[in-house]
């Protein structure tokens, strides 16, 4: 290994060693997670990328993540990793672009989260008055139009994945580097969560509340998991029963305009 | 007349959030939720009492439904459940899981 080809990537207050042997990777990675590079971290969890050649056909299709011996394996048409909780290390073999990476790192984030009841969620999310307000929803929902409508003293957190982690009775939202349609980084800050909306566009705009059980149901939905795992299953389950209890839920209903945001306090 | 005997699958989990239930399947991970008395049949699939008995003493008695409404709202309910593999179904006891 060459000295001085790896960055570390902190996400959600999570430091991961990025290694490569190739420099124009490392920049390629630096430009990508502008803003979540860590100059001096001594973060534990580390990746080492093997960069391949680029196939003649670059077909994605659908991850793959099981558990063998312990050790976590993710694949998909593009790349191949690895993840060891035991020792925090990984591996990615993948051709030198930043998709890959990307989703690699989202999937190892939502396995090191379900250890410590986080999770990674649809939706954007953004900071106002010190707190976090989470907008979810699939893809149609409006995400990215709401991040778009965000006023001048909100923060955006993201437009598209929400990074949470349970903090005391409650939880914290980050900002993540997962960008959806607005194609723009959130800032990389956090704030307590003091609610979570369902989104869903209509006439006007409305603001119901929705019950625990229609809350978890609906989280559930939204929730980015790919292990099949049994056990991981049943502790994202709690996890998002946890976050229902402590965070309150609504259904918001808008109409695409900047006024939206007068309902978000 | 014969019973039908009912008991909660061992691949799911499930958590009462309010007067709801939200049961999530381990094998599909789809999420259900039952309502009050639907949650109220579901706490008492024992696997060893019959459903009548769960109507008659759990559904009839608290919510005021006729038995043989209930009966077959019941029927309907666990044949339901039982298809997405979140409770078994039987004409006879059933052992519980674990």
């Amino acid at each position: 290994m060459r000295a001085g080809q790896e960055i570390v990537v902190e996400i959600g207050g999570v430091p991961i060693r990025l290694t490569t042997t190739d420099s124009a990777f490392r920049k390629l990675l630096e430009n990508r997670y502008e803003g979540f590079v860590c100059p001096d971290s001594c973060g534990g969890a580390v990746i080492e990328v093997d960069l391949a050649p680029p196939g003649p056909v670059a077909e994605a299709g659908d991850v793959q993540v099981s558990l063998e011996d312990g050790c976590w394996a993710i694949q998909r048409g593009d790349f191949h990793a690895t993840w060891d909780p035991a020792t925090r290390r990984g591996t990615v073999r993948q051709s030198p672009n930043p998709y890959s990476m990307d989703t690699a790192l989202r999937i190892i984030h939502t396995l090191l989260l379900a250890e410590e009841g986080g999770f990674l969620l649809h939706a954007a999310s953004g900071i106002r008055n010190g707190r976090a307000f989470l907008f979810s929803g699939l893809s149609g929902a409006g995400k990215t139009t709401l991040a778009r409508l965000a006023p001048g003293n909100a923060t955006l957190l993201t437009d598209e994945i929400s990074y949470l982690r349970p903090e005391g009775g409650g939880y914290r939202a980050y900002g993540t580097p997962f960008a959806g349609e607005l194609a723009k980084v959130g800032e990389n800050v956090s704030a307590p969560v003091k609610s979570l909306y369902f989104l869903a566009k209509g006439p006007a705009n409305r603001i119901e509340e929705v019950g625990q059980g229609e809350a978890a149901r609906r989280l559930l939905r939204n929730i980015l998991f790919f292990a099949k795992d049994p056990e991981l299953v049943k502790r994202l389950f709690d996890t998002a029963c946890r976050f229902v209890k402590s965070v309150p839920a609504y259904r918001l209903t808008f109409y695409p305009d900047e006024r939206v945001w007068d309902l978000i306090r | 007349m014969s019973d039908k005997y009912i008991a909660r699958s061992a691949a799911i989990a499930a958590r009462k959030l309010g007067d709801e239930m939200v049961i999530m399947s381990g094998e599909t991970s789809s999420v259900f939720t039952l309502n009050e008395q639907a949650t109220a049949i579901w706490e008492a699939a024992d696997g060893v009492t019959p459903l009548r008995t769960i109507v008659e003493t759990k559904v009839c008695q608290e919510f005021d439904v006729a038995p043989e409404v209930a009966y077959r709202d019941a029927e309907e309910l666990v044949t339901d459940l039982a298809r997405h593999g979140i409770l078994l179904v039987s004409d006879q006891p059933v052992l519980p899981a674990g």
